[in-house]
């Protein structure tokens, strides 16, 4: 996956490069509007990350001449959050729009969203080492044993083995299980993963639900 | 292309002052023009009949036709000779017998009043000289003699006279009628600068304020009446201003007082880790307790953006009609876990209620009550989510039992980092902006929210919405 990157601080720039190339991604860096323009339209990328506030050009121009001649997927990243920025943005052919501060699991989440070109399918049957979640049916078994979960439950973990090895922000989780859209600082989803747990990883060796600290969770195969 | 200034009220009023002044001076001399112009017409038409019959006896007094030629012509031309006055006297087979003057234009021939009839002003007739009008009447006359010869007279008046005086006396009119049209201008100006005076009063006072002055007032009882309206709509502007200045300034010392606590805790313990050499683990720990003092920051920093949008009504409020029992039943859905571990018991009493509101917005005050209840609930507890309708419209409340709150702090909750016990919720993110953030969700629409508490018993917080 090779990505454009407009950025123009320094720090977060090299750490953006960083993160993406230990998330798969090959990444270009561009300082100014005028360079991310002209790199946007030489190379061939499959996504774009553009900052607002660029020195030479601001986001919105690099926006608006790219748009005159390719379609490639963009992701506004910017301080500014006011109702009329992303209108504007949308209007002018952004794809997506991420306010700093963000978190990186959630522009992780965001890029691959764009990335992931059509519907998604979604897999009948989930295994992650020996879980293994039949969707359809709604069951659940760990090396053969059933496990029985409520229906919260099984969307959580559906949501967790279905984006494995992806970290998933309590944001995202609360949004996606039980379309709670605003920022709580509550410990609900902590919660809910530690009942998830008892249930599918506590009677069991293996691991398979790990917290990332400061992050949020993820469901991968460390053994 | 550059727009014109818009022309100063004083100048304006005394233009439109001087348009209706020059119009009235304009109507009042065309008036006077017209009415001499009549009375003038009138008085030559009404001279006209006395000569005609003055002629008419003078005639019948004359014996004949040889008299006539021989005594009578040269004294009628005598007394005739007048400036614009025309006399023909001819016998009826059309000789002339006498013509004082040359007309200008020939005269038409009109049929001439019989000499058995008296002349009156409507046998006078209009005719045409070379220059102006002119105005003739033509009667037959009798001689003295015994075959009572007749005689028939014209007399035509050119008005030529009358016109030149009518002529100047218009023109005297026009200029009287623009000299008087300036005078009126000027003072008018004058007059209208004098009372605008209070204006530029209120101008130097506006002058005077400034963001340190805003309590700054204009005396409204000091002003003319016209003026006070504008006075108290400025005072009240004033005071808006005040407000939002005071709001804006309370919102930055609040949020740098209370950015000071995540950043102190992320500056003490990065100095301490790098004071010495640690272990991958220790480094590791620093990062994502550094983490989760960013998260609180980034938190604190989107709450504080939220209130301050939702203070300038610059929020978007997407309303949809919302059944307030299942949105309950969702957000128990939510909290239901939480309250578990917690040892409370989480119940609804459902009404059937329909809310018009903004389906985020309400989750998220509802969820801040919510997780607010909990937090306060001790274990055994129970907190009760109910939707009625009530005469101002449907209600959502929030009841828990618990220790309550202090009715000192009543008053306060929903104040923005108001904190009971400062020391208590430091762990969380939207400490001290939870219920501010439901106040202001309630007042974006258009509702309000309120509080009641049993010390040692029961809270119960209510959302109003209205209809």
């Amino acid at each position: 996956m090779h990505i454009l990157i407009v950025e123009d601080e320094p720090k977060l720039g090299a750490y953006l490069r960083k993160g993406l190339l230990e998330s798969g991604f090959i990444t270009d860096l561009a300082i100014t509007g005028e360079e991310g323009l002209h790199m946007a339209l030489e190379g061939s990328y499959e996504l774009i990350l553009l900052d607002v506030m660029l020195p030479k050009a601001d986001g919105w121009t690099v926006l608006r001449k790219l748009r005159e001649q390719s379609e490639v997927p963009v992701l506004m990243l910017t301080a500014r959050d006011e109702v009329s920025d992303r209108v504007k943005g949308l209007e002018l052919g952004a794809d997506d729009y991420l306010v700093k501060p963000f978190a990186f699991v959630e522009l992780v989440a965001r890029m691959k969203t764009l990335l992931r070109r059509g519907p998604v399918r979604t897999a009948e049957v989930i295994r992650v080492a020996d879980l293994e979640m039949n969707v359809l049916r709604r069951r659940v078994t760990r090396a053969e044993q059933r496990i029985d979960l409520t229906a919260r439950e099984f969307a959580l973990l559906q949501l967790l083995v279905s984006r494995h090895g992806e970290v998933l922000s309590r944001s995202l989780i609360a949004s996606q299980v039980w379309d709670m859209n605003f920022d709580s600082d509550t410990n609900v989803v902590d919660v809910a993963i530690r009942r998830l747990r008892s249930k599918v990883d506590d009677p069991f060796e293996l691991k398979l639900i790990h917290t990332v600290r400061g992050m949020g969770y993820v469901a991968e195969d460390r053994g | 292309m550059k727009t014109l200034r818009p022309l100063s009220i004083s100048l304006r009023l005394a233009l439109l002052f001087a348009t209706v002044a020059m119009l009235a001076f304009a109507l009042m001399g065309g008036y006077l023009y017209q009415s001499l112009a009549v009375k003038m017409a009138h008085h030559d038409d009404a001279e006209l009949l006395v000569r005609v019959n003055l002629l008419r006896h003078f005639l019948a007094d004359v014996h004949g036709t040889e008299e006539l030629e021989r005594s009578s012509l040269p004294f009628l031309n005598g007394i005739f000779d007048v400036e614009g006055c025309i006399l023909q006297l001819r016998t009826l087979d059309g000789k002339l017998l006498l013509q004082t003057a040359v007309p200008s234009a020939a005269l038409p021939a009109i049929a001439p009043v019989a000499a058995s009839r008296t002349t009156s002003l409507s046998d006078i007739r209009d005719w045409m000289p070379a220059a102006g009008t002119g105005r003739m009447l033509s009667a037959i006359a009798v001689l003295g003699d015994t075959a009572h010869t007749p005689v028939r007279i014209t007399i035509a008046r050119e008005h030529s006279e009358r016109t030149v005086m009518l002529k100047r006396y218009s023109w005297e009119l026009t200029l009287v009628v623009c000299i008087a049209g300036l005078l009126v201008t000027l003072l008018g100006f004058l007059i209208v600068r004098r009372g605008m005076q209070p204006l530029h009063a209120v101008i130097g006072k506006a002058n005077d304020i400034s963001t340190h002055r805003l309590n700054t007032r204009l005396a409204v009882d000091q002003v003319p009446a016209e003026l006070q309206e504008l006075g108290k709509a400025f005072n009240a502007m004033l005071a808006r201003l005040e407000e939002g200045v005071q709001r804006l300034s309370g919102f930055a010392a609040d949020l740098a007082h209370d950015m000071r606590t995540p950043i102190s805790t992320l500056r003490v313990q990065t100095e301490v880790a790098l004071a010495h050499t640690r272990s991958k683990e220790e480094y590791q720990h620093l990062l994502a307790s550094n983490l989760e003092e960013y998260e609180r920051l980034a938190q604190m920093i989107e709450n504080t953006l939220f209130l301050a949008r939702a203070d300038n009504a610059q929020l978007a409020v997407q309303r949809q009609v919302l059944d307030a029992t299942a949105e309950l039943e969702r957000i128990r859905d939510y909290f239901e876990g939480l309250a578990e571990e917690a040892g409370v018991f989480l119940t609804i009493t459902p009404g059937n209620v329909c809310i018009d509101a903004d389906p985020i917005l309400f989750q998220r005050a509802v969820g801040n009550l919510v997780s607010n209840a909990i937090q306060h609930t001790p274990p055994g507890g129970a907190i009760r989510l109910a939707a009625s309708d009530t005469a101002l419209g449907p209600q959502i409340a929030v009841e828990n039992s618990g220790p309550g709150i202090a009715p000192e702090h009543m008053a306060h909750i929903f104040d923005r980092y108001y904190r009971a016990n400062p020391a208590r919720s430091t762990g969380t993110a939207s400490a001290g902006l939870g219920l501010a953030i439901v106040r202001a969700i309630m007042e974006l629409h258009g509702g309000d929210v309120s509080a009641f508490s049993v010390p040692n018993l029961t809270t119960l917080v209510r959302l109003q919405f209205v209809r």
